[in-house]
Order: C-alpha cells, then sequence, then structure tokens
C-alpha cells in the first residue's frame, strides 16, 4: 500500500530529530527548531518509538509513522476483542435483574441509564468511524486496529482507576457511619442521591472516553 | 443518509433486552403480554396494574413479602429528581404491589361489623382502613417482618371505630 519510513515530508516532523541532516530542503515549517539530542535524549526516543504501545493512544500518535509488527498486530486485535466483549457484557448482557416474591424476576434498567449507555456506546462508534474517515485520506498500514485497542484500553484502566476511586470515597462514607464497604454501596443504591450519582457518572464516563479517544479524532496527516 | 444511519444505530441500540420471567398468580393472565414490554417509558401505568393485580392475588391467597420495600419505592417515585426517567420495570410492578395490597385490604375491610367480646358485654365497631399515601406511610414505618398475610395487614392498615 504505501511505505511510511520513506516518507521525505514525515522527516520533517520533531519527532525524527536525529535524521534531520540529510532532509534540511524539505523542511517548510521552519516553526520546528532543532536542537542537538544528548546520547541519553535519543536513546530514551529510541527506545520510546521501539516499545509496544497498549494504552498508550498519544505515544501511538506521535510515532504512528513507525511500522506496527504483525506479532503487535494480532495482539492488537486481541485486546480490540476483550475489550469489545468487556464492554458488550457490561451494557448488553442483562445482569441486572431481581426477584419479585410471586410475580416473577424482571430487570432494573432505567430509562436514564439506557439513555446513558446508549450514548457512551454511539460516542464509541463515533470516534471509531472518526478514525477509519482519517485514515482514508492517508492510510497509515495496520494503523486502525492499534489506535482502537490503544483507546478501548485506556478507556477500561481509566473506567477501574474511577471504579476503585469510588470504593474508596465509599469505604471512607462507610467507615464514618460505622459500616462496612458493600453494606455502604447498598445505602447508596437505596438512598435518594442515586439519581444524581448516576448523572454525575454518566458524566464522568462520557468524559472518559471523550479522552480516551482523543487521537482517533486527530488527523493522521502530517 | 448520515442521520439516517445514525438514527438507525440509535433504534438498534436502544431497547436493550429485557428478560422477564413470568410467575404471575392465577387471574393475571390477561397481563402476560404486559410484561414482555421493555418500555417503561411509555407502558408505566400498565405495569403499575399488573403489580396491583398481583399484589391483590397475594394478598387474597396466601402472604405477601417485603410490602415495606415495594412501599418505599412509591415514596421514592413520589420524591425522584427525574422521575419516570429513574424508574425501572422492578420500581413500576412494586408499586403496584404495594398499591394492590392496599386495595385488597381496603375492599375487603373497609366498614365492616367487627364484635369486640369483652368479659362484661359484647359491643359492636367496625373497621375504618386507611387508603392512599396515608396507608403507604404506615406500611413503609410499621411492616417490618418479612411477609404478612391479610389479617395482619390489616392490623396494621385499619383501626376499630365506633
Amino acid at each position: 500500500m504505501q511505505s511510511t519510513t520513506t516518507n521525505t515530508e514525515y522527516t520533517a516532523s520533531p519527532s525524527a530529530l536525529n535524521e534531520q541532516k540529510n532532509n534540511a530542503v524539505h523542511t517548510d515549517e521552519s516553526k520546528y527548531q532543532f536542537v542537538p539530542l544528548t546520547k541519553n535524549e535519543s536513546s530514551f526516543l529510541n527506545k520510546k518509538r521501539k516499545s509496544w504501545k497498549f494504552a498508550n493512544p498519544k505515544d501511538l500518535y506521535t510515532f504512528r509513522d513507525q511500522p506496527v509488527g504483525i506479532f503487535n498486530h494480532l495482539l492488537h486485535i486481541v485486546i480490540f476483542l476483550v475489550c469489545l466483549f468487556l464492554l458488550i457484557s457490561i451494557y448488553y448482557l442483562p445482569f441486572d435483574q431481581e426477584f419479585i416474591n410471586g410475580v416473577g424476576s424482571y430487570n432494573t434498567i432505567t430509562p436514564l441509564e439506557r439513555f446513558s449507555r446508549t450514548l457512551l456506546v454511539g460516542l464509541i462508534l463515533f470516534n471509531l468511524n472518526s478514525l477509519r474517515v482519517n485514515l482514508k485520506a492517508y492510510p497509515i498500514k495496520r494503523y486502525w486496529f492499534a489506535m482502537a485497542a490503544n483507546s478501548l484500553l485506556k478507556v477500561v484502566i481509566l473506567n477501574i482507576y474511577y471504579l476503585l476511586l469510588i470504593f474508596l470515597s465509599m469505604a471512607f462514607v462507610g467507615a464514618s457511619k460505622g459500616v462496612d464497604l458493600f453494606s455502604a454501596l447498598e445505602m447508596l443504591e437505596d438512598s435518594t442521591n442515586y439519581e444524581q450519582f448516576l448523572i454525575f457518572d454518566t458524566f464522568i464516563s462520557f468524559g472518559i472516553i471523550w479522552h480516551a479517544f482523543k487521537f482517533c479524532r486527530k488527523e493522521v496527516k502530517q | 443518509m448520515k442521520y439516517i444511519i445514525v438514527l438507525a444505530l440509535i433504534l438498534i441500540l436502544y431497547p436493550q433486552p429485557s428478560y422477564a420471567k413470568s410467575e404471575l398468580p392465577y387471574g393475571c393472565d390477561e397481563y402476560s403480554k404486559v410484561e414482555e414490554k421493555s418500555f417503561v417509558l411509555f407502558n408505566k401505568k400498565q405495569f403499575i396494574k399488573l403489580g396491583e393485580c398481583a399484589g391483590e392475588a397475594l394478598v387474597k391467597a396466601k402472604k405477601i413479602y417485603n410490602i415495606a420495600a415495594a412501599c418505599s419505592e412509591v415514596v421514592e417515585d413520589k420524591n425522584s429528581l427525574l422521575g419516570i426517567f429513574s424508574l425501572s420495570k422492578v420500581e413500576a410492578i412494586k408499586m403496584g404491589v404495594c398499591l394492590g395490597a392496599i386495595k385488597a385490604v381496603y375492599n375487603r375491610y373497609d366498614r365492616e361489623l367487627v364484635l369486640v367480646n369483652s368479659r362484661y358485654r359484647s359491643t359492636k365497631r367496625y373497621y375504618s382502613c386507611k387508603k392512599g399515601m396515608a396507608a403507604v406511610n404506615e406500611l413503609v414505618a410499621s411492616a417490618k417482618d418479612e411477609y404478612y398475610k391479610r389479617s395482619e395487614l390489616r392490623d396494621i392498615l385499619c383501626d376499630r371505630v365506633y
């Protein structure tokens, strides 16, 4: 399809500082001023370039002209599928049911939760689509899966941090009332503040996805 | 074209599966179709009616479980911030169960004659039962047991008056 490493325009970018001398003619953007790199800095840069990127869309975007290896590509596909399975199992499989004695068991999902889940899944699909559109203008081999897997894994990791934060704060709230963590969570679910918490949660989840998929919406063209 | 795709996506994504395992009491078979509907947003009244039917049947037939939790949903619905947007199927049916139980007790015992036999004389009295929000608040406050029979509910909800 294309060879990204031999692109002449690419070396004008600041990410290729150590190859600057050969391509001084093509530096039409004079705003990048080249500084000499020390040995440590260049080794750091080289290390960053060749490192495996799994939850790091920012570095992947910066070094997007480095070719993605076939093994990395396979790992990216696996990560993408696992994260997709996680999201589907959280948002779609009906784990949330409650049994009413003598009437039957029904699901406990509210219209607000439905709305927020639809919004989040739609946001993910929108971002993946805009990544596809960006790559149509400037195709890079094996970049779509790499970026999608990185962004999705970042969403998962940020969500884990967020969950830990909630657990920690609920443990503090529970300790101040003299109960343990799980009864504190139950109390939160029964309390009248739960709806406000859900609205807050929707905004936070929206922000997490918007932040993690930031580099999907950026143009890949140099 | 783009907007049509977006609309189609939303239409596919929004109705998430809602599996209901039916165990409706005898006599509420007419609501078996209501059960399968997944949108509380458009069918709140029907779900409450389904719950009412089930609650009445349960009170008449045997005993009713967890009525204080069911009635607290009614209070919660009255005080909720988002109204119907934060009402799930379970909560709508629970509200119905509470209201149905109150209705069954009211229909059976209100203005019924009761003979109180004391040692010296027997006096005629009547039951006067609570209805509506007063009854709901009474049940939330004082129905602490796991299950109640109809006569026990009557003792909570009804007073003996002359």
